[in-house]
């Protein structure tokens, strides 16, 4: 017999991929990407036997190619959200004069596991939303073996308008498996999640309703912008405050502005809760299921847009809890693009020959310009060490050349964009670290390899990120959690 | 009746439903409208100078063959573009360098500068328009002012001629522009663009390195007076506002050092080659006027007057007016054109540059500007006045006759005394020689000793020779500095080893045992060749024969020699 907590968990990891195998990360490969690829290498290995040189030039145009295609479109995005910025705007006046009586239920989901330090600062930022409280319907999800959360909870006691929902413990144990737990009982009609450190500004959610309530019925879901509270902690905080500016800021911004589907952010995306339900929820496989689920959004013909909100996080300080992280989000960006290129023509009838394109340039293009990087790096200092023999071998030098002024030309343009969007946003303190950005994108390189390892060793293992690093001159520990 | 306003707000009045076809035209506007007769008016003129008085300027010619050699040389490679100097406009003349096969004379003549100089002058003269527009300048006297700009005798001469003169100007006034445009909206992608351009100016010409020093105190100052906040805030906002005016033109320069090290290992060929600046400016140390040596200063006011009569009128203006009403737009006027102007001036007064009267052309879209700017500061002050005078009729004419006659005084003279300094051998000693007809009545060997006109007809005869000899690929050696007007005529220019091959300096060590059947050499010119062989030139240094001697007819002073190789014994 089974009872309705069962019901939930199975709707909450088989639902998707049961109803829609086609858009579930849970088999990864289709047969006939598994084909293409086979091909493909069977072909590059036939050809450096046969023929190095003009296999080594085909490769070299081809990563080129991509290269420089995928650097021009961020520079595409970036000058169209420039022109046209296309971010929803809703005044403070405009939020607070929005009748009470028409405020819907919002419901708040935070997924917490492993982080009871927290747990008082994450009662605090969510108290703090502008928002009736009679009209909150806040749920703390935290898995039923995660004890010393659920105990620092109970202890700090729940104020009005929360509810704690234990989620039982199941494979996949990842983020979305918890929310779409806590999506079934969800009483708003709009969901957003927040991180147990999160500090969204207090009236998004009212911006949030105003918004939706003017914007096109087709608009199913906003990302409010993600920022750091802690950028100045150091060097690595400072690198990751400016790529998020650019991201949010100008990105995905971008992406609306030229019709592509917008991969969401981790959390702050407001969603209405009819469409996520219909869509089956949040891809428990997928590692990065906020980006997924803006894919899907996308290809079921609804829109997302960004909304001008933020949400302050906590950046993650340290080089290898950093590298982790990342490496999760290349592969899930991986893993999204592999699950949605599965069938390319469907994909271009839903979203069209531009979305499909722009679509594969971002989240196919993000961890793959990361791996490309160091190797137009190598050509650079093999270049300066004095063009090796082998390399004249294998290149010619017209090739050799062009790729080498790509890569440098495309690193200059990125740098300098970054810093251009930076001083944009009002960040002008970042931009002097943003000369230095060539180092942190040798840590992008590092995450990107071990992201793309990882999608072939343990393609739904969630790295887990440890939050609370910027509390510890505070003396408060460190912690674990499955949501970053 | 309210109400039902209210209810059908959408309703509109109804309308016959008219599906018209109707072909459209592509809309033109002022710019582009300015921009194509500029384009049809400028490189008609260079095809006349070139094909008609054979009127190719030097520079101009090296820059073809310098793309010539990056696609047609026996080794081509994108490192013989050469680093003495800029690439930038070789590099755009690459795409179209192959259309040679169809019209030989894009290249061998030099033409395909000429056309490139036409069209960046052009765009120069659409986007003063669009600038003097955005200003707020009104149509009249913005005309006017575009006229005086495009009609200049300098920029016709430079738009016509094929040198690098018209990409750099075409690059700073994008400077210029975005600057203003930066001072006024604020945008940081304006000031982007104009640290973009500003790379783009280095890369045109070596000096924008000045312009973009200025640009980058222009933009601390005026930065930092905006900011707000406490100091160590607007500091902040300030160095990072430099930072992004400065960043693109110091990647260029850094970028541009290290590839020129890399390949050629010497960072600043431009001033440390032998065919860098420093030492033509020993080799033509002669060739420069009593009146300039004896008193710099004096030749160069007398210079800069003669392009723009009016010209510390108008700075005299200028700095009234900036006393009395502050705008920022001056400065970046003065940091984009004025700022290569003072240079050069100043080089000159120390004796670090030549007299050429090119040197002081930014003149000339300097005083358009700040002509420009004081007219739209009295747009500025419009909402004011309009209080203060009732807006009649003859208020109106009044305005727009003073706008005019202001244009009219100061851009009207140097139509008249720009044309005869640029035919005086002592005040223009490069135009004069390269106009026709500049010499022919006044031509006096105090200055010059002769027309330029025909210059390089003796390279092309050279190239006919060996183009008739039966040579195999690689076996003609010549120094590419001296020799480029011969390779860029041939019809087979692999034939010939140039010192951007790998190989010239083994050719060049032992020519008989590399297969070298010819040597070409001329007098004059401390070249590669005559360095390795001193005497070659006069008595084939015991390795060579003498074939072919060509006279110089033209004032050159080059004469060719081809020698010989002795083979092997």
């Amino acid at each position: 017999m089974t009872t309705p907590a069962d019901r939930r968990l199975s709707w909450s990891t088989d639902r998707l991929s049961d109803s829609r195998p086609e858009v579930s990360a849970r088999t990864l490969w289709a047969r006939g990407q598994l084909r293409f690829l086979l091909g493909l290498a069977v072909l590059i290995v036939v050809g450096l036997l046969l023929s190095p040189r003009w296999t080594g030039v085909l490769l070299m145009i081809g990563c080129t190619s991509v290269y420089l295609a995928v650097i021009s479109h961020r520079l595409i995005l970036i000058r169209t959200a420039i022109a046209r910025p296309d971010m929803i705007r809703i005044s403070d006046a405009e939020a607070r004069e929005f009748p009470e009586k028409l405020l819907p239920v919002y419901t708040v989901l935070v997924p917490a596991y492993g982080e009871p330090e927290v747990v008082g600062q994450l009662l605090a930022n969510l108290t703090a939303i502008d928002y009736p409280r009679d009209k909150l319907d806040i749920k703390l999800l935290l898995e039923e073996d995660d004890h010393p959360t659920r105990e620092a909870v109970a202890a700090a006691g729940i104020p009005p308008g929360f509810e704690v929902v234990v989620v039982p413990p199941a494979e996949p144990r990842t983020k979305p498996k918890a929310c779409n737990y806590g999506l079934q009982t969800a009483r708003g009609r709009y969901v957003t999640i927040y991180d147990a450190e999160d500090k969204p500004e207090p009236l998004q959610l009212r911006r949030a309703v105003v918004a939706f309530s003017r914007a096109d019925p087709r608009t199913a879901c906003l990302q409010a912008k993600l920022s750091y509270h802690n950028f100045d902690q150091n060097l690595i905080t400072r690198w990751f405050t400016a790529e998020y500016d650019v991201w949010f800021s100008y990105l995905l911004s971008g992406l609306v502005g030229t019709g592509t589907p917008v991969p969401l952010g981790g959390t702050s995306n407001h969603i209405r809760r009819r469409a996520l339900r219909t869509f089956g929820g949040w891809d428990p496989y997928n590692v990065t299921e906020d980006a997924d689920l803006g894919i899907r959004l996308a290809r079921a013909g609804l829109r997302v847009e960004v909304l001008d909100s933020v949400t302050m996080e906590e950046a993650n300080s340290d080089f290898v809890n950093w590298v982790k992280q990342r490496s999760r989000w290349y592969k899930g960006y991986l893993q999204t693009f592999i699950v949605h290129t599965r069938d390319p023509r469907r994909l271009v009838r839903e979203v069209g020959l531009k979305g499909a394109l722009g679509f594969s340039l971002f989240v196919g293009g993000t961890p793959i310009l990361a791996m490309l990087n160091p190797l137009f790096w190598g050509l650079a200092v093999l270049w300066v060490a004095g063009e090796p023999s082998w390399i004249a071998a294998l290149f010619p030098p017209v090739v050799y050349h062009l790729a080498l002024a790509c890569g440098l030309l495309g690193n200059m343009a990125t740098v300098y964009s970054t810093i251009v969007c930076n001083r944009g946003s009002g960040h002008h303190r970042l931009v002097m670290s943003g000369l230095l950005a060539p180092a942190y994108w040798v840590m992008m390189a590092m995450a990107a390899v071990k992201g793309a390892l990882q999608l072939v060793l343990a393609p739904s293992h969630w790295e887990k990120t440890i939050h609370g690093l910027d509390l510890t001159k505070s003396g408060a520990k460190p912690s674990a959690d499955e949501a970053s | 009746m309210t109400s039902l306003a209210l209810v059908r707000p959408t309703e509109r009045p109804a309308q016959p439903i008219r599906r018209q076809r109707r072909v459209r035209l592509p809309r033109i506007g002022e710019r582009g409208a300015l921009t194509i007769v500029s384009v049809v008016f400028y490189v008609t003129l260079g095809a006349v100078l070139v094909f008609h008085y054979d009127s190719v300027m030097g520079d101009a010619l090296a820059r073809v063959s310098d793309g010539h050699a990056v696609l047609f040389s026996r080794d081509p490679k994108l490192a013989a573009v050469g680093f003495v100097w800029t690439p930038l406009p070789v590099l755009l003349m690459l795409p179209l360098m192959p259309l040679k096969f169809l019209w030989p004379a894009l290249t061998a003549r030099g033409f395909l500068a000429n056309i490139e100089s036409g069209i960046a002058m052009a765009v120069a003269v659409g986007l003063l328009a669009t600038m003097l527009r955005e200003w707020g300048v009104r149509r009249a006297p913005r005309l006017m002012l575009v006229a005086a700009f495009a009609l200049h005798p300098m920029i016709i001469l430079y738009g016509a001629n094929g040198m690098t003169e018209a990409l750099f100007i075409l690059c700073m006034l994008a400077v210029v522009r975005r600057l203003t445009n930066w001072m006024t909206t604020g945008a940081t992608w304006q000031l982007a663009m104009s640290g973009v351009f500003l790379a783009l100016a280095y890369l045109a010409r070596y000096e924008a390195i000045v312009g973009a020093l200025a640009c980058v105190v222009v933009v601390l100052m005026v930065s930092f007076t905006r900011a707000s906040g406490a100091w160590g805030e607007r500091r902040s906002v300030a160095v990072a506002d430099c930072l992004i005016v400065g960043l693109p033109p110091a990647m260029a320069f850094i970028g541009w050092s290290v590839t020129s090290w890399a390949i050629v290992g010497s960072p600043f060929e431009q001033f440390t080659s032998n065919y860098g600046n420093s030492a033509q400016l020993a080799a033509f140390a002669n060739g420069m006027p009593l009146s300039a040596r004896r008193d710099p200063i004096k030749f160069l006011i007398r210079q800069v007057t003669a392009l723009e009569p009016l010209i510390l009128l108008l700075l005299v203006l200028i700095a009234c007016y900036a006393v009395a009403r502050w705008t920022p737009r001056v400065l970046a006027i003065l940091a984009g054109t004025g700022s290569v102007l003072a240079v050069q001036l100043l080089l000159f007064a120390t004796g670090h540059t030549f007299q050429w009267l090119r040197f002081k052309i930014f003149v000339v879209p300097m005083t358009v500007l700040l002509v420009g700017c004081l007219l739209s500061a009295r747009v500025r002050r419009e909402p004011d006045e309009v209080l203060l005078a009732p807006k009649n009729g003859w208020w109106m004419i009044a305005r727009a006759a003073s706008s005019i006659a202001l244009v009219a005084v100061v851009c009207g003279p140097p139509l008249l005394t720009a044309t005869k300094a640029m035919t005086s051998p002592e005040l223009s000693r490069e135009e004069a020689q390269h106009l026709p007809g500049a010499l022919s009545a006044k031509h006096d060997p105090k200055y010059v000793t002769g027309t330029a006109l025909g210059q390089f007809s003796s390279d092309r005869q050279v190239a006919a020779y060996i183009d008739n000899l039966a040579a195999p690929d690689g076996s003609v050696l010549v120094d590419y500095a001296v020799g480029f007007g011969v390779v860029v005529s041939a019809q087979h220019p692999r034939r010939f080893i140039i010192d951007r091959d790998r190989d010239f300096q083994a050719a060049l060590a032992d020519p008989a045992s590399f297969h070298v059947r010819y040597i070409l050499v001329t007098s004059g010119y401390q070249d590669a060749v005559s360095r390795a062989y001193p005497t070659l030139y006069s008595d084939g240094a015991n390795i060579a024969t003498l074939v072919h001697t060509w006279p110089d007819s033209r004032s050159r002073g080059i004469i060719f020699r081809l020698y010989h190789v002795k083979p092997l014994t």
